[in-house]
């Protein structure tokens, strides 16, 4: 851990030079913002449906299907549960009796949600792949999205900012919480109240993703513009 | 003879005072065997002055070029010797043999291979931005990086940094770097020497598997004098003096940056430093003889601390804190009497390394430490027909007791790549006591098989109680004097360290590491001043603690280094010279039938050619390095883990690329000059003059799909000011 230290100290200024690369919060490049499972709990003979929210770099972002997805490691009981159906993925939640038998296999409780990591691949400039966890024998549905603000009032339609003024925004969320722009800059990106920041005019996203404890989640993108 | 002597000293005393300005000037005094001769008093002709030879025979007194010093020791004939040039080294044949001087340059090294190295010498090495210790990774089998390496800074002979031993005045120190700026945790000034041993150590020397950097503070001179210094990042003052039949020397160092910092940061900086960086050092020493008896009391401390918000909203879980302190309290005396010597230390370091990142991760530990140290040691001229013969046997105990409050990721061992930062994880969670009791007895012998061949033998016993671990581990040398100026020398010896690195203290079922080392080589010395040694060395590891697949740790790692090293010095009137190349490869098996794979450390090539010159109140001095680039684990491609909102990266070949080779200048100038009754020395060092920002490391951006070089300083300077009065 002290060695940790020394490099990080190090490296905020007493030692050497790092060159500048894509940051968490950055819309403006190509990779997967979140993946979702609607709904992240199923029960048997239920379906969920995957998808996830994409950011591409020179363009906006898009909720798009996997090109494939798969449980790969997914016990014998549960293979196949993963299928594509005119365009969409999902997933087809098997019978109580084959959770049972699932359950068996993985040692788990009789009464236990099912983990099912399901590992999804969507189209890029270079494939990109995400893992997302699927609960069988339970039932959740994605969060709501919370209420919105930017420097205390309700999120608009579209964010105006001014240059070099920086601007609260705010949900009103309990999970993990994410934020990413395509234009400006963003601080404090992982906690509820983050800032923005803009020094040249641009036009953009502004994205907030909310992460629940049950395996849910929920975004809102809206556009963002600096002038 | 006595009286004899007293002539001496009273005619020499009375004599001729040199015009020349007076300097301090180093030396060593030994016997006619190279055995170090302590407590042995060196008077200036012409002065009042006088001054002790240390515990292995060092000694510094001020005095003009071409003084005549007198040394004086129990059980020895007077000797004379001629202030001048550095390391000038006197023999004094035992009493009643002849009382002829010789006078030679630096004997050999303790061990093939160590280097030691006065305050003087080491602030003659540029690059260092005045911070001795520093001049480490000029030392030939020192991995050379920006950065201090590991827990302890240092890398020697591609051995883990925990597998070496920092020690200051014989004792253990937890770190010897300050956390922030990276200056060592003793100035300059408080130093007196720094000894360099990368392998092969002595019996007394333990719970290190590779070598070991022992500081030696500096005694107090008989004469009152203070020193103050200020150079970029932090102040300091020493006092020292005598104090009747003692000698005492205490300073004192506080950053500087901390007073700077909050005004050089931007203000659009995205951050709240609440405890800006800053460190405090302390070094006391009160040297007293008593009777046959020198006693010495000394005091060590150090005291980091930092605490910052990465949100200029001061978000708890933002928050990062750090403090790292020790103090250390040595009581050592040392008995002499006719054959008969002895020596006693009692040591106690209280220290505490606290960390605190976010809402989740914390680390807390305690250790306060008692060390009691025994070592008896006999000599004869002859004995069963062996000449020169000194018998050792000592022991040790070691108790330590850890408070451990842990909740932090698991912690990455050699050779595992860095994971994905989650500041939630604490999947290594502990809070409870440790204690360790260590205890360790040794015995050595060492002879004339003949004029020109020393044997040594000897053997270390380890007991690591808590690990229910003993090890045995013999050790021996062999000199031979193949011609009066060339010298070869071939050791081995078993070596080991305790389990208790890290999160290793937290398992009760691991056993302590081992090593096995092998060493040959060649000391040449063809003139005064000059020296030349060369070693060739390999170093077999055993049961090295590495982590199974189930993150479980094992003894079941396994590694060897082989390598070979060059060192020539020069010290000579106004020059001082300095030529260090390392060959080194070291590789690791993490467990039986797995592929081996760099260290992660591996540092094939290094140069260091540095050279000093003085020119009346001017020195004016250069340094180039060169050194291979260390060995990285690329990241082939990760997975998005959308729940966590964190990349897996899947990592290629484990150190199957390097950094890019680095080489820089550094120039060093320094300038005396008085300022009324001070003496004053203001200096400038810089390195990376011709402004080479070579690639050290990669960071990888959040993704993996972009990495970041990490370059060194395209330029660094450092510049300062010392008064003397």
């Amino acid at each position: 851990m002290r060695a940790a230290l020394l490099l990080v100290v190090g490296c905020i200024g007493c030692v050497g030079c790092v060159d500048p690369v894509a940051a968490r919060w950055q819309l403006d490049h190509d990779h997967i913002v979140a993946a979702r499972a609607t709904p992240p709990r199923v029960m048997p003979g239920e379906v969920a449906i995957l998808d996830a929210l994409v950011a591409h770099a020179g363009a906006a972002t898009s909720i798009d299907s996997p090109e494939q997805a798969d449980a790969p490691l997914a016990p014998e009981a549960l293979q196949g549960m993963v299928a594509e159906e005119a365009g969409v993925w999902q997933l087809t939640v098997p019978s109580a009796e084959t959770l049972a038998a699932a359950r068996s296999e993985l040692g788990l409780a009789a009464s236990a949600a099912i983990p099912l990591d399901i590992v999804m691949q969507f189209a890029g400039p270079e494939p990109m792949v995400v893992k997302k966890t699927v609960w069988l024998g339970d039932r959740a549905d994605n969060p709501t999205m919370p209420a919105v603000f930017a420097d205390a009032q309700p999120m608009p339609d579209e964010l105006a900012i001014a240059l070099g003024r920086d601007v609260h925004v705010e949900v009103l969320a309990t999970g993990r919480v994410s934020w990413l722009t395509s234009c400006g800059e963003l601080f404090q990106d992982d906690l509820p109240r983050a800032f923005v920041r803009a020094r040249e005019p641009c036009e953009g996203e502004l994205a907030v993703v909310v992460r629940d404890d049950m395996g849910g989640v929920v975004w809102q993108v809206r556009p963002i513009r600096a002038q | 003879m006595a009286a004899l002597r007293g002539l001496i000293v009273v005619a020499l005393l009375g004599g001729r005072v040199a015009s020349a300005q007076p300097d301090p000037v180093h030396g060593r005094v030994t016997d006619a065997t190279g055995k170090p001769v302590r407590d042995a008093t060196i008077s200036i002709a012409g002065s009042e002055a006088t001054a002790k030879t240390d515990a292995r025979g060092y000694y510094t007194v001020t005095a003009a070029a071409g003084t005549t010093l007198v040394i004086i020791a129990d059980g020895f004939a007077a000797g004379l010797a001629t202030a001048g040039a550095e390391d000038v080294v006197v023999l004094l044949a035992e009493e009643p043999a002849s009382e002829t001087i010789t006078i030679e340059s630096d004997p050999p090294p303790a061990q093939q291979g160590a280097v030691r190295i006065g305050r003087q010498e080491l602030q003659r090495i540029p690059g260092t931005g005045n911070d001795l210790v520093r001049a480490l990774n000029a030392m030939p089998g020192v991995a050379s990086y920006p950065l201090p390496l590991g827990a302890s800074g240092v890398v020697i002979r591609g051995s883990s940094p925990q597998d070496s031993k920092v020690l200051i005045d014989d004792f253990e120190v937890p770190a010897l770097y300050h956390d922030i700026g990276f200056k060592s945790i003793v100035p300059a000034e408080a130093i007196d020497s720094l000894e360099y041993v990368p392998g092969g150590f002595d019996v007394a020397y333990g719970r290190a598997a590779s070598g070991i950097v022992s500081l030696t503070t500096r005694p107090g001179s008989e004469q009152h004098a203070q020193q103050a210094e200020l150079s970029a990042g932090d102040v300091g003052a020493l006092a020292q003096g005598s104090l009747k039949r003692g000698r005492y020397m205490i300073a004192f160092r506080r950053s500087t940056i901390d007073m700077l910092l909050p005004a050089l940061l931007p203000d659009d900086l995205d951050l709240s430093l609440t405890t800006v960086p800053r460190f405090y050092d302390e070094q006391f020493r009160f040297d007293y003889m008593l009777g046959k008896w020198n006693v010495r009391v000394s005091s060590l401390g150090s005291d980091d601390a930092l605490e910052l918000y990465a949100s200029k909203d001061q978000n708890a879980d933002k928050r990062f804190m750090n403090r790292t302190r020790f103090v250390r309290l040595t009581t050592a005396a040392r008995y002499h009497d006719g054959p008969w010597t002895a020596n006693l230390a009692v040591s106690g370091i209280a220290q505490q390394y606290t960390f605190e990142r976010g809402l989740y991760q914390h680390l807390d530990v305690t250790a306060p430490a008692l060390t009691g140290r025994l070592e008896l040691m006999r000599t004869a001229e002859r004995a069963g027909g062996l000449t020169d013969v000194a018998w050792r046997l000592g022991g040790e105990l070691v108790g330590t007791r850890y408070g451990i409050d842990l909740a932090m990721p698991q912690d990455r061992r050699e050779g595992e790549p860095a994971a994905g930062d989650d500041p939630m994880d604490t999947s290594s969670s502990y809070a409870g006591t440790v204690i360790t009791k260590n205890v360790a007895t040794w015995s050595a012998m060492a002879a004339n098989l003949d004029p020109r061949i020393r044997a040594t033998i000897g053997v270390r016993v380890d007991g690591y109680t808590r690990a229910q671990d003993v090890a045995a581990q013999p050790r021996g040398e062999l000199a031979i004097k193949l011609t009066p100026k060339l010298l070869a020398r071939l050791s081995a010896g078993g070596y080991s360290r305790p389990p208790e690195h890290q999160t290793e203290l937290l398992e009760t079922g691991l056993r302590g590491e081992r090593s096995t080392q092998l060493i040959g080589g060649l000391a040449y010395e063809p003139s005064e001043g000059v020296r030349v040694q060369s070693s060739l060395y390999y170093t077999d590891r055993r049961r090295m603690i590495t982590r199974d697949e189930m993150g479980v740790l094992a003894n079941t790692g396994r590694g060897k280094t082989v390598g070979a090293e060059l060192l020539g010095t020069l010290t000579r009137g106004p020059w001082f010279g300095w030529l260090a190349y390392a060959y080194s490869r070291s590789t690791r098996v993490d467990a039986p039938g797995e592929a081996s794979r760099l260290f992660d450390y591996d540092q094939p090539h290094s140069v260091n050619v540095a050279g000093s010159y003085r020119l009346g109140r001017w020195q004016f001095g250069a340094r180039f390095r060169l050194h291979s680039g260390l060995p990285m684990t690329p990241v082939d491609t990760a997975i998005f883990d959308s729940d966590e909102n964190v990349y897996i990266p899947a990592y290629g070949e484990v150190n199957s690329s390097r950094a890019e080779l680095h080489h820089q200048l550094d120039i060093r100038i320094d300038k005396s000059f008085k300022w009324g009754a001070v003496k004053m020395t203001k200096f400038i060092d810089i390195q990376n003059v011709y402004l080479n920002d070579s690639v050290v490391g990669y960071f990888y951006n959040f993704d993996y799909t972009e990495r970041a070089a990490f370059r060194s300083l395209p330029i660094l300077p450092t510049a300062g000011l010392r008064g003397e009065f």
